[in-house]
């Protein structure tokens, strides 16, 4: 099956560094085909946003030792932290304390399949998908068939049209739409029906005034302009910035050099150490035989909370 | 509906106080709940130091910036608090663009506008003079201590404002296609091909079948039904000449087309959305 290549093609247009403790910018997170018909492009996807970027990301620490904090579960009854996943379940609260667990392979057995395609099942005209169902959108990045890539790009173009294509990403279904942005494709994560509200009740007040509606239109003329995303810079995140290297320079803080974390195996007794191997081992052994499915990660479910 | 937040957008000498309100909400999910399996107690997360593993208490966790891995420069709450931006009610206009000029990547969250007390009159001509205009309002506005920018639009008769990431959240690549010439009977041919597979934009039949999947293991636990524990194999695709192959999709196209693959059932459009909205 297709996987995420080490080789990397994409090239960033803007050559700083990536941050700390971060992936490179713009890597592809799956790389697979593309079809339509019988026709199968070779693409990757790769993140075509960022959010994280402009954005300081702090850590948490015990400001007693700087240590850096981590996430745990607590037993509130014992007043425990559990960290063995074979002692916790998912569970589904049916009615007032009674719950129903629900088992990671049976929740393997329903998750959706990890799509080594991206079928396009129709295509729609762009200008009928209403931007309000855009969630998230990715790059498609040519793989080494440039050119039923380029004819795709060209068609969707001159056609002024959109793929839609059923999708699964993370352990997620979607549909999608493929569309053409800066003349390359551009896959957009939709929502589902049941994510968007309406505009009920937030009707707007009758006919408006008409002088008002006129120097309104002419406040618009004076500001009208082509979209500068200058204009979006936020400075927030510099002050951020600034605030750190102040505080590092005055030297007021101590630089903490922690101990690394012990890690949580290694920490333990002998006994706790052959159980987390052997748990390493069937999970293994689970993953090889499951391979193609990736919902309901076991070794992710100890630390967080996840929706199925 | 709730509004979120109340602020106040100036134009043309005219103060129009609004709400906003979210106009999409998380998709309807299973969410499981973590229990201790021994006696199904529902677990609560914790902070725990790194290091000894312990339960860290609310008021001893500070932030820290990373120099590198174990390095770290703590920073005072108290310190950040103060690079808060100026909470206020205003909606800053910064200028009036043609909504198609945005790139979709910019979208990051789309919120409904609707007047607030004394406000209906002056939203309403608001409304119609973007209408009118065509155009979108980018504005910035700081709430819950955070700066947005935004742009404001109609929405059929509802207006808008949609937050728009900043320059450097949005990753760009430039891709050559030096060397590359379509050949303009496969152009004709894929063009048939993608018209032959065009359709209506039906998103109501887009359902998530592992959220009903998932339903239906729940429902039947609580039953005391078994479930299912397997999983199916997925097909592959086929590659090979280019023209040959739209040749043979567009007759594939042709012959039993979309209507086999989709379910037909009451078809509502994007448009019929909007105006309904």
């Amino acid at each position: 099956m297709p996987r995420t290549g080490t080789r990397s093609r994409t090239r960033g247009t803007d050559g700083e560094g990536s941050a700390p403790g971060r992936g490179g910018k713009g890597r592809p997170i799956w790389s697979g085909t593309l079809s339509f018909g019988l026709i199968s492009i070779p693409v990757a996807l790769a993140p075509a946003v960022r959010d994280s970027e402009g954005r300081v990301a702090f850590h948490l620490l015990d400001k007693r030792d700087m240590q850096r904090l981590r996430r745990e579960l607590m037993c509130p009854v014992e007043e425990k932290v559990v960290d063995d996943p074979d002692q916790i379940a998912r569970g589904v609260e049916v009615q007032a304390g009674q719950w129903v667990t629900v088992e990671d392979d049976e929740l393997r057995a329903a998750a959706p399949k990890r799509s080594t395609t991206i079928e396009i099942l129709d295509f729609v005209p762009l200008a009928d998908i209403d931007p309000l169902y855009y969630d998230h959108p990715y790059l498609v990045i040519p793989g080494s068939a440039l050119k039923p890539y380029r004819l795709l790009v060209d068609v969707l173009q001159d056609e002024g049209l959109a793929g839609i294509a059923r999708f699964v990403l993370h352990a997620r279904e979607h549909y999608t739409a493929i569309r053409v942005l800066e003349d390359q494709l551009c896959l957009i994560t939709l929502r589902y029906e049941d994510e968007l509200r309406t505009a009920e009740g937030l009707e707007l007040g009758g006919e408006p005034e008409a002088k008002l509606v006129k120097s309104m239109l002419s406040a618009i003329g004076k500001l009208k302009g082509k979209f500068d995303p200058q204009q979006l810079e936020d400075d927030t995140n510099e002050k951020v910035i600034a605030l750190i290297k102040r505080l590092q320079a005055e030297g007021t803080e101590p630089k903490t050099e922690a101990r690394p974390a012990a890690k949580r195996s290694a920490a333990k007794s002998d006994d706790d150490l052959s159980a987390a191997l052997e748990a390493s081992v069937k999970q293994a052994r689970a993953s090889r035989s499951a391979a193609k499915q990736p919902a309901a990660k076991t070794a992710t479910k100890r630390t967080r909370k996840r929706a199925a | 509906m709730r509004a979120l937040w109340r602020g106040i957008i100036e134009l043309a000498g005219v103060e129009i106080p609004v709400k906003l309100y979210a106009a999409v909400q998380p998709h309807a999910q299973v969410s499981f709940t973590l229990l201790h399996k021994k006696d199904k107690t529902p677990l609560r997360q914790v902070m725990v130091n790194g290091a000894t593993g312990e339960p860290v208490p609310r008021e001893e966790i500070i932030k820290g910036y990373p120099l590198s891995k174990r390095r770290f420069v703590p920073v005072d709450p108290a310190e950040l608090e103060k690079l808060v931006p100026e909470s206020s009610r205003d909606i800053k206009v910064l200028s009036f663009v043609d909504p198609a000029e945005i790139d979709p990547r910019y979208y990051a969250r789309p919120y409904f506008v609707g007047p607030d007390a004394g406000g209906a009159q002056e939203l309403a001509a608001l409304h119609e003079a973007l209408a009118k205009s065509g155009t979108a309002m980018v504005c910035r506005w700081v709430m819950r201590k955070i700066q947005y920018h935004g742009a404001l639009a109609t929405e059929g008769s509802a207006l808008m404002l949609n937050t728009l990431r900043q320059p450097e959240q949005v990753l760009h690549r430039a891709q050559s296609y030096e060397g590359i010439e379509l050949d303009q009977r496969e152009l004709k041919t894929a063009r048939y091909l993608v018209e032959a597979l065009t359709g209506e934009f039906t998103p109501d039949e887009y359902k998530d079948e592992y959220r009903e999947r998932v339903e239906e293991i729940i429902a039947r636990k609580a039953k005391g039904l078994p479930v299912p524990r397997q999983t199916a194999k997925t097909a592959r695709t086929r590659g090979g000449q280019l023209l040959e192959l739209l040749e043979e999709s567009l007759k594939e196209a042709r012959g039993d087309k979309p209507a086999a693959k989709r379910p037909t059932s009451a078809k509502r459009t994007a448009a019929k959305r909007t105006n309904s909205a």
